[in-house]
């Protein structure tokens, strides 16, 4: 009998899960001594939210604060992503070794820089250059650019052959070909991708804010220590509102785009 | 004989457009009728109607005595109807024996459909039903990996299990070059004429409809424009079918 | 009078992104102090900073933990606490939303053709929307708070808090396939007799499985990265050493663990990028 690669590699995943349930230690999974009155106040937060005009303007503020370090940190990434993609693409170099030493090389430091989480960007930067929101911007458009490039230097690269070749055909260069051939085919999915990274990267910048920058994780956590629950809940509901409301204008954008 | 269809003053329309009207005709047990018409004359939509996917607005079909608008159940409507299609019938996720086998939904339960897919014994029929349609060496492979016209012998295959008493079939050859045309269309004719099922065909080729069936009918802008034995077709009567009039 | 017209919605959205990013970094570089970052002061800082870690925190040490044999076995086995905790929280999530998609596309629901009965279907639909709405905008972290303070922080604190947000991102991916799928298929198993069920088992399973498949194992590439900073709160594996040697200023240890996490990721993404490759 043959196992197509797809069972297998379904069998694969499914034996790594049941393993992890083995080994994972579910005695701990039970809820602490102070446990149960945890969930109780969590859930009395919940019935309750403190919509009182003090803390709206809190969670306002908060909010508008993450807006602004996610939209700067987003739109430094795309600033620098987009021509770092071009490199990373090898789209630029007419010679099949600058081609391949440019792919390798840059892409081995694209991993490296994507594969630290931001909040790790964000302490080791902060160790260096202290806290301030440029700091924390920094920390989320460094590993976002470095995702960006990543992707759209994939995009830039799987685009089909004919049209480049009857384009190289008619004498143009490679930037030339970069620009008339590869960028109309592919920027459609490049803004469809920046735009769920920009979600993506208001999210950090609402974890961000765990580390003493402003924003709706720090107010969080700071109604969170005092038990204020029905405050934590509200800004969650800020964050909520915030996500759907960019994930809408994403689609919205991207039907846009397909018509 | 038995009356498979009795279509009594039928008409549809959809948006504002006339479909099908005022169209009436019966079909007996084991007859081979041919529909032949222009595209946008409506003859996806009588097939439907016949199957019934879709219900008239004016009119009933009976179909062996039971009015269509009644028929809502799968199970029981696929005892008495099987339909194939120009493409997409079958899921191209699935393998060939998967596909055939999904003939017997109808009958099966839950249970019995989960089990199929999971284990590989081969049941008679399907296997039988591939041999009909020579197949069989491809039993287990992936539905998207064969041809058009192999995708077809295997939705030919499916009905082969799913044994229905009669079959509609919308243009099921009009993406196949002549050759694998003439094959499925031999299948079609193979597995209802002995066993007196009928068949109900909408085509585009004359060829075709001359070779396999005894009687065509004519849809014209959603009216049946002729109703003949295949005998008495001419030339003339295609000519005034697909012309492009400006008039009426 | 038609808006569309005069100017095109992805034009209009560049405009309007552009005026927010612009906004945006005014507030900033008006609330960080610029002027120390960009003098020459700054750099020299960091080199100053730079070489007090080395010398008082680094060559104090008899042993700095980069050299030492023990610590790097320690962080290895960190790290697999911390593998563990994303194959569980990645599992856990594709489980939970394999289980519930089919009830949360809008065309199965709406239609007549889920199993379940009329009035049922459109309010699991409507509630399940939700719930993937909720869990994915929320990040992982902050559910992993709201859950450390109800459990004992561990791996499974750690797995369910990845687990509710994948489970989120998913569940709404999966009710998009079905959405976007080919209706004909389905409707051409219907004249085959088969009941709402059977139409979900035969005709949207086998479309939607493989794709949950490549799509586990692309978050699986996302939660790897994500686990280690939960581990920060959920007290569990690389994170919560990292913070603990963080906060002793132990920076030997922390370039350990970074070369650990790092090489941790790399190897997911290759062994997801190799699974793939065989599932394609």
């Amino acid at each position: 009998m043959v196992v197509s690669g797809r069972s297998r590699v379904a069998i694969i995943l499914a034996t790594a899960f049941l393993a992890s349930v083995y080994i994972a230690d579910w005695n701990r999974a039970i809820p602490r001594s102070s446990g149960f009155s945890g969930i109780n106040e969590i859930l009395r937060g919940f019935l309750q939210p403190d919509f009182s005009q003090d803390f709206l303007i809190v969670a306002i503020k908060a909010t508008w604060t993450t807006i602004t370090f996610g939209t700067s940190a987003i739109f430094l990434a795309l600033v620098i992503a987009i021509p770092l993609s071009f490199v990373a693409s090898g789209t630029l170099f007419r010679s099949a070794v600058a081609r391949m030493a440019s792919i390798t090389l840059v892409r081995f430091l694209l991993a490296l820089i994507r594969s630290i989480h931001e909040l790790i960007w964000a302490w080791l930067l902060a160790v260096l250059f202290g806290f301030s929101p440029i700091t924390g911007v920094l920390a989320l458009a460094i590993p976002y650019s470095a995702i960006l490039a990543r992707v759209f230097s994939d995009f830039l690269n799987d685009v089909p052959n004919a049209p480049l070749r009857a384009l190289r055909s008619s004498g143009a260069s490679n930037v030339q070909t970069l620009l008339y051939g590869r960028i109309p085919m592919v920027y459609k999915d490049m803004l469809s991708y920046g735009f769920y990274r920009f979600e993506c990267c208001l999210r950090s910048a609402a974890v961000l804010s765990f580390i003493g920058l402003q924003g709706i994780g720090y107010q969080i956590e700071v109604s969170m220590q005092d038990l204020y629950f029905g405050q934590v809940w509200v800004l969650i509901y800020f964050l909520i509102f915030l996500i759907v409301s960019v994930d809408w204008w994403g689609s919205k954008l991207r039907r846009s785009l397909a018509n | 004989m038995t009356l498979a269809y009795r279509v009594n003053d039928v008409s549809f329309e959809a948006e504002g457009n006339k479909i099908i009207q005022h169209v009436s005709l019966s079909v007996k047990t084991g007859e081979r009728v041919a529909i032949l018409g222009a595209s946008g004359a409506g003859k996806t939509t009588l097939l439907r109607l016949l199957a019934a996917q879709i219900k008239p607005n004016t009119g009933e079909i009976s179909l062996y005595g039971e009015n269509t608008s009644d028929l809502d159940s799968g199970e029981k409507l696929s005892r008495y109807v099987g339909v194939i299609n120009q493409q997409y019938d079958l899921i191209q996720e699935l393998s060939v024996r998967n596909n055939v086998m999904a003939g017997n939904l109808g009958r099966w339960g839950m249970w019995r459909s989960m089990l199929s897919l999971l284990s590989t014994i081969d049941s008679d029929i399907g296997t039988r039903a591939l041999e009909r349609v020579g197949l069989s060496d491809k039993t287990h492979q992936r539905l998207s990996r064969l041809s058009g016209g192999e995708q077809q012998r295997v939705a030919v295959a499916r009905l082969i299990v799913q044994d229905p008493l009669l079959i509609i079939a919308d243009e099921p050859v009009a993406s196949l070059d002549p050759t694998r045309a003439f094959e499925v269309m031999s299948l079609l004719h193979n597995i209802t004429s002995p066993t007196d099922k009928t068949l109900i065909s909408a085509l585009h080729s004359y060829d075709l409809t001359t070779h396999f069936f005894e009687r065509v009918i004519g849809l014209r802008r959603g009216e049946v424009s002729f109703d003949m034995p295949v005998k008495e077709l001419s030339k003339d009567d295609l000519e005034k079918l697909y012309s492009v009039d400006q008039d009426d | 009078m038609r808006y569309s017209k005069i100017i095109s919605w992805p034009l209009f959205s560049l405009l309007i992104f552009c005026l927010l990013a612009s906004i945006s970094w005014a507030v900033v570089l008006n609330d960080s102090n610029l002027g120390a970052f960009f003098s020459g002061s700054t750099v020299t800082e960091v080199v100053d900073n730079f070489r007090q870690i080395y010398y008082s925190y680094i060559s104090s040490q008899s042993t700095p933990a980069f050299l030492s044999y023990e610590s790097w076995y320690n962080a290895l086995f960190l790290s697999f606490r911390t593998l563990l905790v994303s194959i569980l929280a990645i599992g856990l999530a594709g489980l939970v939303a394999l289980i519930t998609f089919a009830s949360g596309a809008r065309n199965l629901a709406m239609e007549g053709k889920s199993p379940l009965k009329k009035p049922f279907a459109s309010l699991v639909f409507y509630l399940l929307r939700v719930l993937y709405t909720v869990t994915r905008s929320v990040p992982e972290l902050i559910w992993a708070m709201l859950i450390v303070f109800t459990m004992q922080a561990g791996i499974v604190a750690g797995a369910l808090a990845l687990a509710i947000h994948n489970f989120g991102i998913l569940g709404r991916l999966c009710s998009e396939v079905v959405e976007n799928m080919d209706q004909r298929s389905i409707r051409s198993l219907r004249s085959s007799g088969a009941s709402s069920g059977q139409i979900i088992l035969y005709g949207v399973f086998p479309e939607v499985l493989p794709q949950l498949l490549t799509y586990i194992l692309y978050r699986w590439e996302v939660v790897i990265r994500t686990t280690v900073v939960v581990g920060f709160i959920a007290a569990e594996g690389l994170g919560r050493q990292f913070r603990l040697s963080m906060s002793w200023f132990h920076y030997d240890e922390v370039i350990v663990l970074l070369t650990c996490y790092v090489a941790l990721v790399l190897i997911v993404d290759a062994v997801s990028g190799c699974l793939r490759k065989m599932a394609s």
